[in-house]
C-alpha cells in the first residue's frame, strides 16, 4: 500500500460520498418500487408544482374538467379550471389523466404474512396474501396449498429467512401481542415495518394514507396507527396511537389453543392456551375490562377473574370518557349485535370494522349511528377469512344498502392488494349499485372523516395535504391505473 | 332454505337452473331467433352501432344494421345492450373432479369420462358469458390425456360436446415429486418407446399380411418394417400408444378403405410454467413432429423467454394471473411484468383465460381483457384473445369466436360494453337456445338482495 | 524477524581470573550503591514491579516495523513505537538508546484487533432466559479465561473482545470487555460493567412469557424506561436501567431489521439514550435515518458468502457519518473472520482507512474504552499486532502480538511450524 494511493483515496472519499448519497436516495426509491421522480435532475424539489389533467375530482364539489392543481410546499394552494400557474412552477401535464385525492384505506392490514419465531404457526392463521406472495416470489410454487410450508417458508435458505425479517416479509408486523386478552396499551405502530414492500404496493394502487389496524387476535387489542404510504420516513407516521381495536366473534377464539385438554393430550401451557374459547368468553372479557376500568376510575381496586392488566386500565378509562376512539371488528350478525349491546351498556361510541353481515343489521346500526368501515367485497371468502366460518353470507350490495340507509361508511381492502385493492373494491361496489360519486367519497373523504382528518386529507381543497393520484382514465374503470402519485407535494410514483 | 345444508341448497338451485334451461331444450328449439336493437361487436369486423342478429337452426344466419326478420322468429329486443360472441375458455381443468391422475404418463385418458355436467363451474361460466370450455387435464402431469371442448349446458357429456377431443396435454414443467431431469427423461423415453412400438407393430403387420397371402418372409426386419408401416390399422394400436401416435402424426389404415389414411392428428397443449421449460418444449415438439400443432401454456415467468417464444412463433395461452411479480432476494426490489404486453409486443398469438376464483374481478374473462387494455394492449386484440383466438387455437374458427353468418349462434348480451366493469351478462344464447337469463338467476340474486334477507333481522336482544 | 543487536545480554562471557576478581569487587560496590539508593527510594517507588523476565513491561521497549496504522486508519511508513510500563510513550521519531528493540522487517504495526461482538471463551450459554428484562446479569460471569478459543483468537491478532449476552432477551445483561492475553500471562476480563445489551431479534418473542410481539417489546421497553424515573424498580435494576435511561450508560441494541433500527433510533431520540445498534441487513434503507441519534453501528459478521447488500452496510453507514465497528462473530465464525469481514467490506466500497478503524479504534470507542486502547497513539495501552503486511490484506499473517507492552505471542518462523498459516 503506497502513500500516494492512500492520498488519492482519501481525496476522493468526499466526492464518492456525495455521489453515493444520491445513489442511496435513488436506491431507496427503487426499493419502494418507484421509478425516478420527475425532478431527479435538479436534486432539490421545486416548491411549487402545477398538475394539469383532463378532469379533477376535488371531492368538495363537482368534478372540474381540464382542471389544474397548484401545490406549494407540500400543501394544496388552489384548484380550479382557469387558474394562473405561478412563475417557476414545475408543470406536470397529463391531458388524458383524471386526478383524485390520494386514496385512504381506513382499515389496512399491512404485511399480513406469517409471523416467525416463537409465535410460529398459529392455529388456522394462514392469510390470503401469503399464498399470493409465495407464488409471486417463487414462480414454480404450484397453487395447491399442500406443499409443506416449511419448504417454502424460506425460499432461499437462510437468506430467505433473513429476507423475511426485513423489508420483504417481516415478522410480527401487525400481529397482536398475545400475552393478555386485553392490550390497549400496546400500539401497532411498534410492530410496523415502514420499509416494507407492502407500502409500495399500496402506493401503486393509489393509496396514499392507511389506518393500520391491529390484527384480531385479542378481544381488546392494541391501538392502530395512521401512516402515509410514501415520503420521508420521519414524516410517515401521522398518528401513532389511534383507536383501540376490539374484536367480537371467533377470531380471538381461533387464535388461542384449547386449554381444556389434559396434560399430555393438549399443548403445553403458553399464552396461546388461554381464554376465551367461546363467544360468551369474548363478551365476558370485553365487559370485564371496561367494568374494571370504570371501577378503577371510581377509586375501587379491580380484581377477580380475568382482570385486565394494570397498564390497560388508563387507556380503557380514556375510551370510556370518549377521549380515545374505539373500533370493534365483527363479521356476523349476532357479533354485530353483541358489539351494539356492549357499547350501549358502557355508553361507548365505536366504529364497526369489516361488518360482513351489516346488511342484516341496518336498522340497528342506523339507530345507534355507528359508522362502518366495510370490506373487502367478495363472493366467496378466501384465505384467512375463508377459514373462519363467519364469512359465509356476504352480500355484494352491502355498500349500496349502507348508503341507502344513511349509514356513514368507508370501504377498505384490508390485506388485499392489486386487483382486489382499494380502488377495485370501490369498482366492485359501483358494479353492484353504489353511486360512483358515493364510491369515490367512501375511499377519500369518508375515511378521512373517520380518522379525524377532514379537510386535511382525502380532498383537493386549499390547505389540504398535497396527496393526489393521476389516473390514466376514470379511476373506477377497469382500464385505468395510477400514472402519477404525489404525496406531500413530492412525486413518489410515476408510471414509466 | 335455512334448514338446508349449503350443498343441498346449491344442488337444488343448480337443478332449478338446469331445468329452466332444459325447459328451453325440452321441445325443439325455436327455428329462428332474432336479437334486435343492440350494439353488435362481431370481433372480426367493425362494431355495428345498432343492429340485428338473425339465428336459424342454431347457426347465425345474418348480422347487420337492417336485417329482415322472418315472421316466425322469436324476437328478443336488446336495445341499449351489447351483443358479443360467446367467450371461450381455452384451457382449464375445471369441470373435472380432479385435475390430474396420480400416475405421471397417461395419454390414454380422456376428460370425456370425467366431465361432470352438474358442477357449479358450468353454471358460473354462463354468468360470465363463457359459452365454450376446453376442458383439459391439469398441469401436474407429464403426459396428461385428451381434452374436449364442451358447452356449459347439457345434462350429459355428449349433449355438452361441441367438438371431440383433439388436443393432448403435456408438461415440461416437472410435476409434483419430479424434477426437471426426470420429467424430460420420461418424456423422451415415452416418445422413443413409441417409435419402437410403431416399428414392432409394422413388422408384425407385415408378417401377418404375408401369412394371409400365404407367402414366406423373404426380407430382413428393416425392410419388413418399412413395408408394414402402411398396413397398420386403427384396431392394431393399443390405448397406451394410440393418442401419442396420433400426436406424432402416425399413419394408420382405417378399416375398409384402400391405402393408408391418417387418424386425425392431435394437437397438444404443453404446460411451461417457467422460462426454462419453453426451450425443452419446443425441442421436444420439433423432434417428434408435432411442433406445428403445439400450443404453449405459459406461466408468468415465461416473459423472460420471449425471444424463444418469438422464434417458435406458436400460439400461447397466458397464465391466470397476468401480472408477474418477482422480488429480488438481494435488493428487495419488486419487479412487475405485465405478461400480455410482453407477449403482444413479441407479435405472438395469445389467448386469455379467466383468473383465479378467489379474485372477484379477475375471474371474469372480460376483466382480464380490460386489464390488457389498461396496460396498453389494443382493445380489439384483447377482445379477440377471449373469443376468436381461442377458437383458432382449437381449430374451431369456422364455428366459434365471432358473430358471422354460418357460425354457431353462441352469443352473449351484455348490459353495456364488455370491458366496462359495470356491465353484466344479461343473456346467453348457445346454439340459438336461450341458455341463461340474469333476471331468472336465482343463485346470483341471492348475493344481491336488498334488505336483511331470510327474515332474520330481529332485535338486538 | 530478528531481535536487534543492542539487546543487553546476561550471558556471561569467558574472562581471566584477574578480570573476574576485579569485576566482582566492582559489582559488589555497585550493588551496595544501588541498594542504598533503592532503600532510600523504595518508599517513593510504589508497588513492586512485575516478575523479572527478560521481556518485562518495566523495560522500555521499542517495536519497529516497516509501517504502522495511524489513528485515522491509514498506513504510514516507519512504524516505531516506544513502550514504557505498558503504555505507548512515543510513536515514530528516533529510536531511544538503551532499549530492547523488537524489529520486524516488512511488518506493519496495527493496534490489537478488537472484536466487539463475540461469545468467545464462554462456559455454557450466554443467555439467561429467566426473564425478559434482566439488567443485573453480567456476561463477565460466564467468561472462562482458560478456554482454548482465546488462544486461537489471540493468534489471529485479536487482543480485546466484547463478550455480549445473546439476543434472546429484551434486556439481556451487561457486556463484558475481555482480553485474550495479558502481561501476567492469561486471558482476563477488563471490565464487567460494560454497555447494557438489548435486543429486538425474533428470538425475544416467546410463547410463555412476555413479550410475544414487537409492540409488546417496545411497549415494555418504554414502560421500563419511564418507570425508572418513577423509581419503582428494584435497586440493582434501577441502577443500570436508570443509568441507561439517563444516558450515562451506553446500550447496545440488536436490530436485525430496518424497522428495528428505526424503532431504536426513535427510542434514542425520545429518551436521550446512548445507543449503539447492531445491524447489517437493511443498511441501505436506514443509513440515512440515523443522524446523530446513535453512537455507532456494529456491522457483521461478514463472511466471504456475504450478500452484496450486507457487505455494503459498513460503507453506507460510514457515508452517512455514523461510526461503524465490524464484528467478527467468534467463536461461531473462524478466528480470521474479523479481517475477512473488513476485506469483504472494503471490496464492497468501504474505504480502507475506515475498515482499519472499524476493527480497532471504533470498537474500542463503542465498548467505552476509546481513550485507552484501539489506537497507536501516545498515552494508549501498548496492545499491538504485527502483521506481515497490511492487515486488510488477507495474505498478511500475524507475526507477533503485544498486550500491555508484553509480547504474548510470536508466530513460528516458517509456515510449516505451528498450526497457523
Amino acid at each position: 500500500m503506497n502513500r500516494q494511493t492512500l492520498a488519492t483515496r482519501a481525496g476522493s472519499v468526499a466526492a464518492r460520498a456525495a455521489r453515493t448519497w444520491v445513489r442511496c436516495g435513488l436506491m431507496l426509491l427503487m426499493v419502494l418500487g418507484l421509478s425516478l421522480p420527475v425532478s431527479a435532475e435538479g436534486g432539490e424539489p421545486p416548491g411549487v408544482i402545477a398538475v394539469k389533467a383532463g378532469r379533477v375530482h376535488t371531492m368538495t364539489g363537482d368534478a372540474i374538467d381540464h382542471g389544474v392543481v397548484i401545490i406549494r410546499d407540500g400543501v394544496i394552494e388552489v384548484v380550479g379550471r382557469d387558474v394562473e400557474i405561478p412563475a417557476g412552477a414545475e408543470v406536470i401535464e397529463l391531458p388524458d389523466g383524471v386526478i383524485t385525492p390520494g386514496l385512504i384505506d381506513a382499515c389496512c392490514m399491512v404485511d399480513f404474512g406469517i409471523p416467525e419465531g416463537a409465535t410460529g404457526w398459529l392455529h388456522g392463521a394462514k392469510p390470503y396474501s401469503f399464498w399470493r406472495a409465495l407464488s409471486e416470489i417463487q414462480p414454480e410454487a404450484p397453487d395447491a396449498p399442500s406443499i409443506s410450508v416449511l419448504d417454502r417458508e424460506f425460499p432461499a435458505g437462510p437468506v430467505g429467512a433473513v429476507e423475511k425479517l426485513t423489508a420483504g416479509q417481516p415478522a410480527h408486523a401487525t400481529w397482536a401481542d398475545q400475552a393478555y386478552e386485553v392490550t390497549p396499551h400496546r400500539r401497532v405502530v411498534d410492530s410496523l415495518n415502514l420499509l416494507s414492500n407492502d407500502f409500495a404496493r399500496l402506493l401503486r394502487g393509489g393509496v396514499t394514507m392507511a389506518y393500520i389496524s391491529p390484527d384480531s387476535a385479542n378481544v381488546i387489542g392494541g391501538r392502530g396507527a395512521v401512516v402515509k404510504t410514501a415520503g420521508p420516513l420521519g414524516d410517515r407516521v401521522v398518528c401513532a396511537a389511534g383507536a383501540v381495536k376490539a374484536t367480537m366473534g371467533g377470531d380471538p377464539i381461533r387464535r388461542g389453543l384449547p386449554n381444556y385438554l389434559p396434560p399430555m393430550y393438549g399443548p403445553t401451557p403458553n399464552f396461546h392456551t388461554r381464554r376465551p374459547t367461546t363467544r360468551m368468553g369474548v363478551d365476558w372479557v370485553f365487559r370485564k375490562a371496561f367494568f374494571d376500568a370504570a371501577k378503577a376510575q371510581a377509586g375501587e381496586k379491580p380484581g377477580g377473574a380475568d382482570a385486565p392488566p394494570p397498564p390497560a386500565l388508563p387507556v380503557l378509562q380514556q375510551v370510556l370518557e370518549g377521549r380515545v376512539p374505539l373500533r370493534i371488528q365483527a363479521r356476523m350478525q349476532h357479533d354485530i349485535f353483541s358489539a351494539l349491546r356492549l357499547a350501549e351498556e358502557f355508553k361507548l361510541n365505536f366504529i364497526l370494522e369489516e361488518g360482513t353481515e351489516a346488511y342484516r343489521c341496518l336498522p340497528q346500526l342506523q339507530a345507534a349511528g355507528v359508522p362502518v368501515v366495510f370490506g373487502p367485497l367478495y363472493m366467496t371468502a378466501s384465505g384467512y377469512r375463508g377459514r373462519t366460518d363467519e364469512a359465509r353470507r356476504p352480500r355484494l350490495t352491502t355498500p349500496r344498502q349502507l348508503a341507502d340507509a344513511g349509514i356513514a361508511f368507508a370501504l377498505t381492502a384490508q390485506e388485499l392488494r392489486d386487483e382486489e385493492g382499494l380502488v377495485r373494491q370501490a369498482m366492485v361496489a359501483v358494479r353492484h349499485g353504489l353511486d360512483e360519486e358515493e364510491a369515490l367519497r367512501s375511499i377519500t373523504t369518508a375515511p378521512a372523516a373517520m380518522l379525524g382528518l377532514s379537510g386535511k386529507v382525502g380532498e383537493l381543497s386549499p390547505g389540504a395535504a398535497a396527496d393526489l393520484v393521476v389516473w390514466s382514465g376514470e379511476p373506477l374503470s377497469a382500464t385505468s391505473r395510477p400514472k402519477l402519485v404525489v404525496v406531500g407535494g413530492e412525486v413518489v410514483y410515476e408510471l414509466e | 332454505m335455512t334448514g338446508c345444508s349449503k350443498y343441498g341448497s346449491a344442488m337444488g338451485l343448480m337443478v332449478a337452473v338446469v331445468l329452466a334451461v332444459a325447459d328451453g331444450m325440452a321441445g325443439p328449439p325455436p327455428e329462428r331467433v332474432a336479437l334486435t336493437g343492440g350494439r353488435i361487436i362481431p370481433v372480426n369486423s367493425a362494431p355495428i352501432a345498432k343492429g340485428t342478429v338473425l339465428i336459424e337452426r342454431g347457426k347465425i344466419k345474418s348480422v347487420g344494421p337492417a336485417v329482415e326478420i322472418p315472421y316466425d322468429a322469436r324476437v328478443f329486443d336488446v336495445s341499449g345492450k351489447v351483443i358479443f360472441p360467446g367467450i371461450i375458455n381455452v384451457h382449464t381443468w375445471r369441470g373435472l373432479d380432479r385435475a390430474n391422475e396420480a400416475r405421471p404418463v397417461t395419454p390414454q385418458l380422456d376428460v370425456y369420462d370425467a366431465i361432470d355436467p352438474s358442477q357449479l363451474f358450468f353454471e358460473d361460466c354462463l354468468r360470465l358469458g363463457v359459452t365454450a370450455v376446453h376442458v383439459m387435464p391439469g398441469n401436474d402431469t407429464v403426459i396428461g390425456g385428451l381434452g374436449q371442448v364442451v358447452r356449459p349446458i347439457g345434462l350429459t357429456v355428449p349433449a355438452m360436446t361441441i367438438a371431440p377431443g383433439e388436443h393432448l396435454k403435456l408438461s415440461t414443467t416437472p410435476r409434483r415429486g419430479f424434477d426437471h431431469m426426470v420429467q424430460m427423461a420420461t418424456l423422451r423415453e415415452r416418445f422413443l418407446e413409441l417409435g419402437d412400438y410403431a416399428e414392432r407393430l409394422a413388422e408384425r403387420r407385415y408378417e401377418e399380411k404375408l401369412k394371409e397371402d400365404g407367402k414366406e418372409l423373404d426380407v430382413g426386419p428393416a425392410e419388413a418394417r418399412k413395408r408394414g408401416r402402411s398396413l397398420i390399422r386403427a384396431e392394431d394400436v393399443d390405448d397406451e400408444h394410440r393418442n401419442l401416435l396420433r400426436l406424432c402424426g402416425g399413419r394408420v389404415r382405417v378399416a375398409g378403405k384402400e391405402g393408408a389414411s391418417l387418424f386425425k392428428p392431435l394437437g397438444v397443449f404443453v404446460h411451461c410454467n417457467r422460462a426454462m421449460d419453453v426451450g425443452p418444449a419446443v425441442e421436444l415438439a420439433k423432434r417428434n413432429g408435432f411442433f406445428d400443432r403445439t400450443i404453449l401454456v405459459l406461466g408468468g415467468e415465461c416473459t423472460k423467454a420471449v425471444g424463444e417464444l418469438k422464434r417458435a412463433a406458436r400460439p400461447v395461452v397466458l397464465p391466470q394471473r397476468l401480472m408477474y411479480r418477482e422480488t429480488d432476494l438481494h435488493t428487495g426490489e419488486v419487479r412487475e411484468t405485465f405478461v400480455p404486453t410482453a407477449i403482444f409486443e413479441a407479435g405472438l398469438m395469445f389467448a386469455l383465460v379467466p383468473g383465479p376464483d378467489d379474485s372477484y374481478a379477475e375471474r371474469m374473462p372480460t376483466y382480464q381483457a380490460a386489464l390488457c387494455v389498461r396496460h396498453g394492449v389494443p382493445r380489439d386484440v384483447a377482445l379477440r384473445a377471449i373469443t376468436l383466438t381461442p377458437a383458432r387455437m382449437l381449430g374451431l374458427e369456422k364455428r366459434l369466436g365471432s358473430i358471422e353468418p354460418e357460425k354457431d349462434a353462441n352469443l352473449v348480451v351484455f348490459s353495456g360494453d364488455p370491458l366496462d366493469f359495470n356491465s353484466v351478462v344479461e343473456r346467453v344464447f348457445i346454439d340459438g337456445i336461450p341458455a341463461y337469463e340474469r333476471a331468472k338467476d336465482v343463485r346470483l340474486q341471492r348475493l344481491l338482495t336488498s334488505g336483511p334477507g331470510e327474515g332474520e333481522g330481529g332485535s338486538k336482544e | 524477524m530478528s531481535t536487534s543487536v543492542d539487546e543487553r545480554s546476561t550471558v556471561p562471557m569467558a574472562m581471566s581470573e584477574a578480570e573476574r576478581r576485579a569485576m566482582q569487587s566492582d559489582r559488589i560496590r555497585r550493588i551496595a550503591c544501588v541498594g542504598l539508593i533503592a532503600a532510600l527510594m523504595l518508599p517513593a517507588m510504589g508497588w513492586a514491579q512485575a516478575a523479572s523476565s527478560p521481556t518485562s513491561a518495566q523495560v522500555v521497549r521499542v517495536v519497529e516495523a516497516n509501517a504502522y496504522v495511524t489513528p485515522e486508519g491509514k498506513l504510514r511508513r516507519s512504524g516505531r513505537v516506544v513502550i514504557e510500563n505498558g503504555v505507548i510513550v512515543q510513536v515514530g521519531g528516533e529510536r531511544p538508546a538503551g532499549t530492547v528493540v523488537d524489529g520486524y522487517e516488512g511488518g506493519v504495526l496495527c493496534p490489537g484487533l478488537i472484536d466487539c461482538h463475540t461469545g468467545l471463551g464462554v462456559l455454557g450459554p450466554l443467555g439467561e432466559h429467566a426473564a425478559a428484562v434482566q439488567p443485573r446479569v453480567r456476561a463477565r460471569d460466564a467468561f472462562n479465561r482458560y478456554s482454548w478459543q482465546l488462544r486461537a483468537a489471540l493468534e489471529a491478532g485479536i487482543t480485546t473482545f466484547g463478550l455480549v449476552p445473546d439476543d434472546e432477551n429484551l434486556v439481556g445483561g451487561r457486556v463484558a470487555v475481555c482480553q485474550t492475553a495479558s502481561p501476567e500471562g492469561g486471558a482476563r476480563a477488563l471490565t464487567d460493567g460494560g454497555p447494557l445489551k438489548l435486543s429486538l431479534a425474533p428470538g425475544v418473542f416467546k410463547v410463555d412469557r412476555e413479550p410475544t410481539s414487537r409492540s409488546a417489546a417496545l411497549g415494555m421497553l418504554r414502560e421500563k424506561l419511564e418507570a425508572v424515573h418513577g423509581g419503582s424498580n428494584s435497586s440493582a435494576e434501577r441502577d443500570a436501567l436508570r443509568a441507561f435511561a439517563e444516558g450515562r450508560l451506553a446500550g447496545w441494541l440488536t436490530a436485525p431489521s430496518g424497522a428495528d433500527v428505526l424503532a431504536g433510533v426513535q427510542l434514542a431520540d425520545e429518551y436521550g439514550l446512548r445507543l449503539t445498534l447492531i445491524h447489517t441487513h437493511d443498511a441501505r434503507l436506514v443509513a440515512g435515518e440515523l443522524g446523530d441519534a446513535v453512537e455507532g453501528v456494529v456491522v457483521g459478521p461478514l463472511g466471504m458468502m456475504a450478500e452484496r447488500r450486507d457487505a455494503e452496510a459498513a460503507k453506507r453507514f460510514v457515508e452517512a457519518g455514523v461510526p461503524v465497528a465490524l464484528a467478527g462473530g467468534l467463536p461461531h465464525q473462524p478466528a480470521d473472520s474479523l479481517r475477512i469481514g473488513a476485506c469483504v467490506a472494503t471490496r464492497a466500497g468501504l474505504p480502507r482507512a475506515a475498515a482499519r478503524r472499524a476493527i480497532t479504534s471504533e470498537p474500542a470507542k463503542l465498548l467505552g474504552l476509546g481513550k485507552w486502547i484501539g489506537t497507536i497513539e501516545k498515552g494508549y495501552q501498548a496492545d499491538l499486532v504485527v502483521f506481515s503486511g497490511d492487515p486488510l490484506d488477507l495474505r498478511s499473517r500475524v507475526l507477533a502480538v503485544y498486550v500491555g507492552g508484553c509480547r504474548v505471542y510470536v508466530a513460528p518462523a516458517t509456515a510449516t511450524q505451528g498450526d497457523r498459516p
